[in-house]
């Protein structure tokens, strides 16, 4: 592919009207109203015996998708919404995390470059990281109600890769130029992201697997835990995007 | 990480050498006489010396390495070994030269488009899982097959072969250095369709030709990217003298 090929195509320009520093900012706000403001809303609403299921929605006695199911809550409509938009969002953010951990050189200005270790590592990152937004999008779709048999393939697809992402991006974060993490973070939330969720995810994957009683509560302590690690990094990628912005 | 350092490092230095056409050409033979050849006995004397008769479409690969089906199970075991320690190399010099880190502002010139360094990021993890487990595989044969880990590793081995491929073959297609077009273009979508359609046959039902059909779908993907690989490092060694 010839370079002029790559800076004209249309799949380029979107690409790069994407990974802006202001769509940033407008994806991570707009990502973390909807997330945080549906999801609180979601739990509110189910909080009450619904219309069907007479017991109060609880985190140990239900699982997460339970508030996307019209048997447990009245607007399972709010869950469905914001996993479909969250992970819409988040995809902006994977590009960019992408683009500027590992930056593919153009002209001299560029270098000096990192390291191959942190190309391979922040691919696989970027690639699980986008099998867990398109994941999330099709657990909203394919909802407790709407399952076709498809809801719990996409749930176990959608934690698993974004623990395993972590791993990745993790070990990537450690050893790049602490470019949109800095120091001494980078060290920090790398030794989460490569130990901490693989410990959590192991024992919690016991409790679901093995379906113990605590395995409804086990889903969200994962859930907790994949939090922990992605919003971090979200702030963290809207204030390199702030930076940017205002250097121009 | 500085350049010097990174020039002088024991692991840079290993992975030049490993990466080296010479080594690639040492380890390419190795592969096509060691792996192909001892599989390809280990069929004839299993087909000729089995008290059952070895056939391809009542016996699992995993057969050729059991003393229940042939007098010399440890061809394919060694055969294992041999394809899953030689292949190493090769995974590392085409993704060396698909998908280059320029260190200098001359070879920018080389520095394909991203989905190239994706394809080929994805590539190489997944192939060189394939590899690791595959030596696995000749290690806990059926005959030592403790813990069902010879099943545990089959499974591995062929699903990150699959998703090789599957990668590999994209990249191909986007990609011209190692496979030149118009080849890439009959490669690429071989290693794209065919593991993978040979995978979802094995996952609804299986059976030994089901599995053998697997092996041969990976096979015809590999053989002519391995040959492609080995002429690109004769060519390269040649330009070097």
């Amino acid at each position: 592919m010839k370079m002029e090929d790559i800076e004209q195509n249309w799949v380029n320009k979107m690409y790069e009207k994407l990974t802006t520093p202001k769509t940033i900012k407008i994806c991570g706000y707009t990502a973390l109203i909807l997330f945080f403001g549906l999801f609180i809303t979601a739990i509110i609403v189910a909080l009450p015996p619904g219309p069907i299921d007479l017991e109060p929605y609880t985190i140990w006695n239900n699982w997460i998708s339970d508030m996307g199911s019209y048997k447990y809550t009245p607007a399972p409509f709010l869950l469905d919404t914001m996993l479909i938009g969250t992970g819409i969002l988040l995809v902006p953010f994977h590009l960019y995390l992408e683009k500027h951990l590992a930056p593919i050189p153009r002209d001299a200005g560029d270098f000096p470059i990192p390291h191959r270790w942190t190309y391979r590592l922040t691919e696989l990152g970027f690639f699980l990281n986008c099998l867990g937004s398109f994941s999330m999008i099709c657990v909203g779709i394919f909802s407790e109600d709407r399952s076709f048999g498809l809801h719990f393939p996409f749930s176990v697809l959608l934690f698993g890769s974004f623990a395993f992402g972590a791993i990745f991006l993790g070990l990537a974060f450690m050893i790049t130029d602490p470019v949109i993490v800095p120091k001494p973070f980078n060290y920090i939330l790398g030794v989460y992201g490569v130990h901490g969720l693989f410990i959590i995810g192991g024992f919690a994957g016991y409790h679901l697997l093995w379906g113990t009683p605590l395995e409804k509560l086990m889903e969200w302590v994962i859930f907790f835990a994949l939090m922990a690690w992605m919003l971090p990094i979200s702030f963290f990628a809207m204030r390199h995007a702030e930076k940017l912005l205002n250097e121009k | 990480m500085e350049q010097k350092e990174s020039k002088s490092n024991w692991v840079n230095r290993a992975y030049n050498k490993l990466t080296s056409p010479k080594a690639i050409k040492f380890c390419g033979y190795g592969v096509m006489i060691g792996y192909l050849g001892l599989l390809i006995i280990g069929v004839i004397i299993a087909a000729t010396l089995d008290p059952d008769g070895y056939t391809v479409w009542d016996n699992w690969i995993s057969d050729l390495g059991s003393i229940e089906h042939t007098p010399a199970p440890f061809l394919y075991d060694i055969a294992c070994g041999i394809a899953g320690i030689l292949s190493m190399p090769f995974i590392f010099y085409q993704e060396r030269y698909i998908a280059p880190i320029p260190r200098t502002p001359e070879d920018l010139a080389s520095v394909p488009h991203r989905m190239v360094y994706r394809g080929m990021s994805l590539a190489f993890f997944t192939t060189f899982l394939g590899n690791f487990f595959y030596i696995f595989v000749g290690i806990f044969s059926g005959d030592r097959n403790y813990f069902d880990l010879h099943m545990i590793f089959s499974e591995l081995t062929f699903g990150f072969f699959m998703l090789g491929t599957l990668f590999f073959g994209f990249t191909l297609l986007i990609s011209r250095e190692i496979v030149p077009r118009p080849y890439n273009f009959i490669i690429g979508p071989i290693g794209i369709g065919a593991p993978l359609f040979m995978t979802v046959l094995n996952l609804i039902d299986s059976n030994p030709l089901r599995e053998w059909g697997l092996l041969w779908s990976i096979m015809v993907f590999v053989i002519p990217v391995f040959l492609f690989t080995l002429r690109h490092a004769e060519k390269r060694l040649h330009s070097e003298n």
